[in-house]
């Protein structure tokens, strides 16, 4: 037992003085090591606390290939090419009155899944994801004059949180799940990994990072880590993709994106700790940390793969701090050797945006792309094009990846074990993913509004998303 | 509840077998136990995939899953119990 600050008795929990004592002596036997830790809560305490599944296998190269000489920093998410700036006002604007004409021809028709409620449950969805933007350095905010903005370490004149890099990672994974995030995968910033961030993004040799408000952001010239948070998104919701219920499971996911964001990076100054990233998307890319970070894998339709979560997370979503963490390495669980077979994604985008062919290749030649990944480069203004020119807010290739399952039966477990284990069955397994009818339900009774309400998941999350 | 019950039943077999054979009443060779095991996993990867499927609201794919490996099921049960011989 132990006197706490405030004076109350902690127990450590135990096992019993022989036993503990006998696995601690075989754990320093086997490892050859020392016993460094005080007891079992400092032992489980030490562990970074993510568990893989077996056939998940970290590895120190991700699977896609990277030639790290050729890649450049991007320039900002606003060249992406799902932003206006790439199609110039005309085009982008010309793009914004079909979606209307379309959305409003739609409506008066009640084409299914366009009815007016569908277009609530959308435009609703989407809520905070815009018009709400969170500071660089992480949200502030009062309530009255009673309370303080922050109640960091330094404003109750306390010394900061400490702890190793394990303990630290544990911290944040825990505070991950709390605030709503699946999984978090960890990447230090090196001279590599820092290619990966946005060029608007600087380095300066200053204590605190800071936005100077020219569109640049800037940030301390020190050791710093790149949290990367997978942000769930409904499968419920977006099983019925062919409709306006897409864009509830995008925006809902957003939104809920903004305000764990904020939560983290509150958590982080809390601690006595910096933080920087804010909104979303003003750091960096969300697949390239994903993919280092070891969240999942790069696939052929350009987004990250989880083994666990398949394609149905909306983003990476990264945080900084200079909270010493634990890295995690990138993955293999054979997915995108999977990709090569499978083409599920290429063979549904109703857009062609999407690559067909069977190898990765070294791309990067439209101004919406980054040279440097030998990847699937999509064709981006086919993609964008039709996912906004018509009101559908696609996002086909993500719902009816194989990857995505409810997770209810055991079999998909299996059919993972094979992926990565033999992958000569892996195009069987892609014809019999259709032949089984996964994929978007397109069955009336299988829209949103006609299910019973109490089997839809609280915020459209079943539990296969986290 | 559905699993324990499956449990219940799967125990209750197995010790009137079990039975069975400490009575002499049958034998069971080597290749009948493996083949027995294999049956058994089976019987349960069906039920599991077929209901799990309902859960998942993907009805094509329960019934699919019930032709792909209800059929090698049946193949084993078939073989398993050939492989008992009653004394």
């Amino acid at each position: 037992m132990d006197k706490t600050n405030n004076g109350k008795t902690h127990h450590h929990s135990t096992v019993g003085k022989k036993k503990y004592m006998s696995n601690l002596g075989k754990a320093a036997g086997v490892t050859g090591l020392e016993n460094k830790y005080k007891d079992l809560d400092d032992m489980i305490a030490s562990d970074p606390g993510r568990k893989l599944p077996f056939w998940v296998k970290e590895v120190d190269k991700p699977t896609v290939e990277i030639d790290w000489d050729a890649l450049n920093n991007f320039p900002s998410m606003y060249q992406t090419c799902f932003n206006p700036e790439v199609y110039g006002e005309e085009e982008y604007f010309q793009m914004c009155d079909d979606q209307k004409a379309y959305n409003v021809e739609w409506m008066k028709n009640k084409v299914p899944g366009h009815a007016i409620q569908d277009n609530a449950i959308a435009h609703a969805s989407n809520w905070l994801w815009k018009g709400f933007e969170i500071p660089w350095t992480g949200p502030k905010w009062e309530t009255d004059p009673l309370h303080q903005v922050y109640y960091t370490p330094e404003e109750f004149g306390v010394p900061r949180y400490e702890g190793n890099p394990e303990q630290n990672a544990r911290l944040i994974r825990v505070a991950a799940r709390v605030f709503g995030s699946s999984d978090v995968g960890i990447v230090k910033l090196t001279e590599k990994t820092k290619k990966l961030l946005w060029g608007s993004i600087r380095f300066e040799n200053v204590e605190e990072g800071y936005d100077p408000g020219d569109g640049t952001k800037v940030l301390p010239d020190k050791d710093l880590w790149v949290i990367c948070s997978a942000m769930p998104q409904s499968l419920v919701l977006g099983k019925a993709t062919s409709d306006s219920n897409w864009a509830g499971t995008n925006g809902l996911a957003y939104s809920f994106t903004k305000i764990y964001s904020g939560r983290m990076s509150a958590f982080l100054r809390s601690l006595g700790y910096q933080a920087y990233g804010g909104d979303m998307d003003v750091l960096g890319s969300a697949v390239g940390f994903g993919v280092m970070s070891g969240l999942g894998e790069y696939s052929r339709m350009g987004q990250m793969i989880s083994p666990r979560f398949g394609s149905m997370f909306r983003t990476s979503l990264l945080t900084i701090t200079d909270l010493p963490l634990a890295e995690t390495k990138p993955i293999d669980a054979g997915m995108l050797k999977f990709c090569k077979s499978c083409k599920k994604c290429a063979r549904t985008c109703p857009s062609g945006a999407i690559s067909h062919k069977d190898e990765p290749f070294w791309g990067g030649d439209d101004p919406w792309h980054n040279k440097g990944i030998k990847g699937y480069y999509i064709r981006g203004r086919l993609c964008f094009g039709h996912m906004f020119k018509y009101p559908t807010n696609c996002g086909i290739c993500q719902t009816v990846c194989p990857f995505n399952k409810m997770d209810k039966a055991f079999i998909h477990k299996l059919i993972k074990m094979s992926i990565k284990y033999l992958p000569a069955f892996n195009k069987l397994i892609a014809e019999m993913d259709d032949l089984f009818g996964y994929g978007l339900e397109k069955t009336e009774s299988s829209l949103l509004w006609n299910r019973n309400p109490e089997t839809i998941p609280l915020y459209g999350l079943d539990q296969s998303r986290s | 509840m559905f699993w324990f019950i499956y449990g219940l039943l799967v125990g209750a077999g197995a010790m009137r077998l079990f039975i069975w054979i400490n009575q002499g009443l049958v034998t069971v060779p080597w290749y009948g136990w493996a083949v027995g095991i294999i049956t058994f996993l089976l019987v349960t990867l069906v039920i599991d995939t077929f209901f799990g499927s309902f859960r998942e609201r993907e009805p094509k794919a329960a019934w699919m899953s019930l032709l792909f490996l209800g059929i090698p099921t049946l193949v084993f049960a078939t073989i398993t119990i050939m492989t008992v011989r009653w004394v």
